[in-house]
């Protein structure tokens, strides 16, 4: 008897200890909220049921160990009992389908007017977030295009989002299925290609948040990260407006113009800049024993005629690329074989 | 190794008085299993229609719903040769037996036979299982049934041959009695097939 | 027809034109005999339970550190679907139908199953599909889109690893699908036919009462994941377009198809388990199963149910009914409640003994208790929408199969062992066993629920470097690392046992149920003969009719 207390003593213990590391991050977004506290009930009523059970089970293994080799009365069953530990069970699980419900209702609710819509679209291996009705007017003449951040996996995404502000978060996919997760929002949706998932997402703490594709995709879907800046609306505003301001002024990013890399199947710089109305020659380093190559087109997107198109070569290995004339604006480049996440725009001037 | 497990069958246990021999449950079980194959079949088929904008899709051939229901009228009158085929010989009536067996087979043969010209004729007007999703359903759903009528039809041969050579008799037709069971289940299928992807559209 | 070797007559069997006693091997490759097909069954799903073991210790020995250490990304995709594929399909789903081969028709007293040729056939394909998965491997790479492929990856759509090793995974499954259901009519008209006189439902041994239901699980899910395999052949090979959004289809569409069968698929995995546990549990109380009707119904319930939750696997897909759902699942928590508290009714003012069996029937109630729980929070959508995909889901899976199912099974071995061998396996070893496996066991899996609560995803083999993470992980290989070792003793055992001259007791656990009744291992034709049946222990009935007269039943209102 004695021995069964202390062994039910440390098992509280062990269930008590366990407790404190079993709790989820503190909620900061409304709808972490609903969750964390749905989790925190569920979290009590797991407890008190395992403590219950399991506390039952090794109780009677150690009771009624046996000592003699006298039957034990058999018993067959009892109606009462069946009926009472059917109905409760079936009363707690009601409820807690009930308060479930309550908390779904809450976390899926979706504002008539949100303050920012973000379209996020997987594809494999990375994301592309678009600031619906961020307008940046890319080209003259040219309708002017929501701002667009695009991750490759050498340099994952960084997104702004406001605090306190309802964000309406669209997601999709542009080949297999993907998911978009963020471990402390406590939430994930799927990005589905030929379907669009729309949720909202209300921020309540500024903060740097990791987020990571979380529906197995191929090779490298745990390459698939990206980082969400939560911050106060005004600095919210600032990177928006310098966001747009970089994605209209051609490519800052290119500090060492004719040469592009390819590594980890991204390239390394998402814009070139080259001038315009020459010929010229463009260093492609390929790092990688991946086949890649770079084709460059009129246009600004895939549908425009070729310009150049790279011969495809597996690395590591480089190659010059003899570049024709271009005509000033802004010039899509991919490699071939990898069209959707390897991608880029040339600003000719 | 035939000896003891025809003497397993026919052991008391085999036949429970009021209850169904083994042969026989051992096919309604089986023919529950092919139901949900075509289920599963049926579910796709549903889901893929209700999502579309447009059913059948533009461009798909126009599907023969007159020809369909001559297929029908085949398929059937075999259920119904095969149905007094059993009658027959609960009456002991092997030579009766083994005319409708024949019978029911030539129809299924027909029926094959039907279903293959009419592929063709879908075919040559451009739908095949990778024109689309609606030639997917289609041959996906209209061929494993008529893969099902040609096991079936190889079934009954077999079972012609058994019934011409004396093999059963009022007593012991289990076989036969299976051979009906699968054989209905088939031309239900068909129905089912007619009314969805015919007539329901 | 069966050749036993428990005849001596049969040796001189010529001159009665019976055919002679054949080469054992040619006896084992040929056999309908339900006991012998039990044995090969039990064999074959272990030897795949080591092999898939093994891909879960290379697993964990990558997950230790951060970053690629043995396996790139290509390997480690591919180790953990075989893993998956192999332990579902080719260990647990087969095992418990190889101890329900061997011991259904025992428990019946029926002398074979319903259809001998047949279940020879669906064992047969079990090998030659183990085989065509596992030959992958050399023509090219194996599956690689996990155990459950879901579409459009599964189709070769975007970059793509492995295409002829996705097909074969195909192939393989077709056959162990056709396998099962053949077996589940086998059961399933044996139970309903062929049982002894006196032998109604309601005395039929738990074992017996979760195999007939597993086996209607299996009759009806099992083709319609044959209807999702072959469209999913069609879309890959002869361009159709079920599930690929591009031309019309429905990426979502598989995994409805899939989980319709794969849900009820869990409850095949484990009920024929609870069965076991049911079986061993009142023996070594020494009472009868505390509700047996209870668990009749609820052994129904979970089936039938069971139908009702497969979206509960979706939730986070945006497209499922979401509150339908969860309140079904919510609902099977019932009558798996029921059963937990009628099995410690069981044990309670009972006079337990604790031999390996009772220790693994033990640890099958703990740990499936845990596996139980984890999942309840999985029930609930919102909660699911942070915890689904990531670590807990691979602890709540774990603790329900292996704290759950593996247990059960090792209990059903240590428990029947002597039946169909006539030896005991030894004690001591046995309880090394079962201490090594579940330390192991809680090492590996329980870390996970607190992994998962942190965000780690599944299906990674590498993981952001943040502390907390590698500590975990590598605890967990540790405890992976015990869990392989912990199968030594097991097997060690297993040899030692096979290899002693003498003979236990035919009924050593004093066991309640018929297949106790004749000696161990039965002789080819089951029974010489059999024993009045007015309850559902008849062995305890014949054994201590005296003591009961003695020990007035102390409810009145007993389920009989």
């Amino acid at each position: 008897m004695r021995r069964a207390r202390t062994i039910g003593a440390a098992l509280v213990a062990v269930v008590l200890l366990s407790g404190c590391s079993m709790r989820m991050y503190e909620p900061v977004t409304e709808q972490g909220k609903d969750i964390s506290s749905l989790y925190n009930v569920l979290l009590v009523a797991a407890t008190i049921v395992f403590v219950l059970v399991e506390g039952a089970i090794v109780f009677a293994v150690f009771r009624y160990r046996r000592r003699d080799d006298m039957l034990p009365p058999q018993f067959h069953g009892n109606n009462l009992l069946e009926v009472a530990w059917t109905v409760v069970p079936f009363l707690i699980v009601t409820g807690l389908f009930v308060l479930t419900w309550g908390a779904l209702n809450r976390v899926d609710a979706r504002a008539d007017n949100p303050r920012v819509v973000l379209n996020v679209v997987g594809f494999q291996w990375q994301w592309q977030f678009t600031y619906q009705d961020e307008k940046v007017q890319v080209e003259e003449g040219e309708p002017a295009e929501d701002l667009t951040v695009k991750g490759t996996i050498a340099k994952p995404p960084e997104i702004y989002l406001p605090v306190n502000q309802t964000i309406q978060v669209n997601t999709e996919a542009r080949d297999v299925i993907h998911s978009f997760y963020i471990p402390e929002f406590l939430f994930k949706r799927d990005a589905f290609p030929g379907h669009v998932n729309t949720f909202d997402l209300t921020i309540t703490k500024e903060g740097v948040y990791r987020g990571q594709c979380t529906e197995y995709c191929g090779l490298a879907h745990q390459a698939m990260r990206f980082t969400v800046h939560a911050v106060p609306m005004s600095e919210y505003r600032a990177w928006i407006a310098e966001s747009k301001r970089r994605a209209a002024s051609g490519c800052p990013e290119d500090t060492s113009p004719g040469q592009i890399a390819a590594d980890k199947v991204a390239f390394d710089k998402p814009c070139l800049t080259a001038e315009a109305g020459r010929p010229f020659t463009l260093k492609f380093d390929n790092k990688e024993a991946v086949p890649h190559n770079v084709s460059i087109f009129e246009g600004d997107d895939e549908n425009s005629q070729v310009a150049l198109q790279g011969e495809i070569i597996t690395g590591p290995r480089v190659i010059d690329y003899q570049v024709p004339a271009l005509q000033p604006g802004r010039h899509f480049y991919r490699c071939d074989v990898h069209p959707q996440a390897m991608t880029g725009t040339l600003v000719a001037r | 190794m035939a000896v003891a497990d025809a003497a397993l069958r026919d052991s008391p246990e085999h036949h429970k008085p009021g209850g169904i021999s083994s042969s026989l449950l051992g096919m309604v079980l089986f023919i529950a299993s092919e139901v949900m194959f075509f289920g599963g079949l049926f579910g796709a088929y549903f889901t893929i229609r209700s999502a579309a904008t447009q059913w059948p899709p533009e461009g798909t051939p126009h599907l023969d719903t007159v020809y369909a229901l001559g297929l029908t009228a085949v398929l059937v009158s075999s259920s119904v040769t095969m149905q007094l085929g059993v009658w027959a010989i609960r009456r002991n009536e092997q030579r009766r037996l083994v005319l409708l067996l024949a019978v029911t087979l030539v129809l299924g043969v027909t029926f094959l036979a039907g279903q293959a010209n009419e592929y063709r004729t879908l075919i040559d007007e451009g739908m095949t299982l990778s024109s689309g999703v609606f030639g997917s359903t289609f041959f996906t759903l209209t061929g494993f049934h008529g893969a099902h009528v040609a096991g079936g039809a190889a079934f009954i041969l077999i079972v012609l041959l058994r019934a011409r050579s004396g093999q059963f008799t009022a007593r012991y037709h289990d076989t036969v009695e299976m051979a009906s069971y699968y054989w209905h289940f088939v031309d239900v299928v068909w129905l089912g097939l007619v009314s969805t992807i015919y007539l329901l559209r | 027809m069966a050749v036993t070797e428990s005849r001596p007559e049969a040796a001189a069997a010529g001159e009665h034109g019976i055919s002679p006693q054949r080469h054992p091997i040619v006896q084992w490759l040929t056999t309908t005999d339900h006991k012998k097909i039990g044995i090969m069954y039990l064999v074959n799903s272990y030897v795949f339970f080591t092999v898939a073991g093994l891909l879960a210790v290379f697993i964990r020995v990558e997950l230790a550190e951060p970053g690629t250490q043995f396996f790139g990304e290509q390997r480690y995709n591919e180790l953990f679907t075989m893993h998956g594929t192999t332990m579902i399909f080719l260990f647990i789903i087969p095992i418990l139908a190889g101890f329900g081969n061997y011991i259904v028709p025992l428990q019946i007293g029926a002398l074979d199953m319903a259809f001998p040729r047949v279940n020879a056939l669906s064992f047969w394909m079990l090998p030659l599909a183990g085989i065509v998965l596992f030959s992958s491997y050399l023509l090219g790479g194996p599956a690689d889109a996990g155990w459950t492929q879901y579409t459009p990856l599964s189709e070769g759509i975007g970059a793509q690893g492995n295409s002829i090793g996705t097909d074969l995974w195909v192939v393989a499954l077709l056959l162990v699908g056709t396998s099962s259901i053949l077996g589940a009519v086998n059961f399933i008209t044996t139970i309903f036919n062929m049982r002894a006189p006196g032998m109604t439902m309601f005395r039929m041994p738990l074992f017996t009462w979760t195999m007939l239901v597993t086996s209607l699980l299996v009759l009806l899910a099992t083709p319609v994941f044959t209807a999702a395999l072959a469209m999913l052949f069609i879309d890959r090979n002869l361009g159709g377009s079920f599930f690929n959004p591009a031309k019309g289809g429905i990426a979502i569409l598989w995994q409805n198809v899939f989980w319709f069968y794969s849900h009820p698929a869990v409850y095949v995995m484990v009920l024929p388990g609870m069965g076991i546990i049911s079986d061993v549990l009142p023996v070594f109380s020494r009472k009868p199963l505390f509700g047996y009707k209870a668990f009749v119904f609820a052994t129904v319930g979970i089936g039938a149910l069971g139908f009702s939750v497969w979206a509960h696997h979706m939730f986070v897909t945006g497209q499922v009914l979401l509150p339908f759902f969860s309140i079904m699942t919510f609902l099977i928590a019932v009558p798996t409640g029921v059963k937990f508290f009628n099995w410690i009714a069981t044990l309670v003012r009972g006079k337990l003994s604790f031999p390996p069996a009772m220790l693994f029937a033990i640890g099958f109630l703990t740990m499936f208790l845990i596996g139980g729980i984890d999942g309840v929070f999985l029930a609930s959508p919102p909660v699911d929408f942070a915890l689904t995909e990531t670590y807990w889901v691979v602890a709540h899976i774990h603790y329900v199969l292996f704290g759950g199912s593996v247990f059960a099974v090792y209990a059903g071995f240590y428990y029947w062992f002597p039946k169909f061998t006539g030896r005991k396996l030894n004690d001591g070893l046995g309880k090394l066993h079962f201490w090594l496996q579940f330390i192991g066991f809680n090492l590996t899996f329980f870390p996970m629920h607190i992994l998962g609560l942190l965000g780690m995803p599944r299906r990674v083999q590498d993981y952001a470097d943040l502390p907390n993470w590698v500590g975990i992980n590598q605890l967990q290989t540790a405890g992976a690392l015990i869990i392989a070792l912990s199968t030594a003793p097991f097997l060690a055992n297993v040899v030692m046992t096979m290899r002693r001259k003498d003979r236990d007791p035919e009924n050593p656990w004093d066991g309640n149920t018929l297949e106790w009744y004749t000696s161990s291992p039965p002789p080819a034709h089951n029974f010489d003969s059999l024993p009045e049946i007015h309850s559902e222990r008849p062995l305890f009935d014949l054994q201590h009719a005296d003591e009961l007269t003695v020990h007035a039943d102390a409810t009145t209102t007993g389920a009989r």
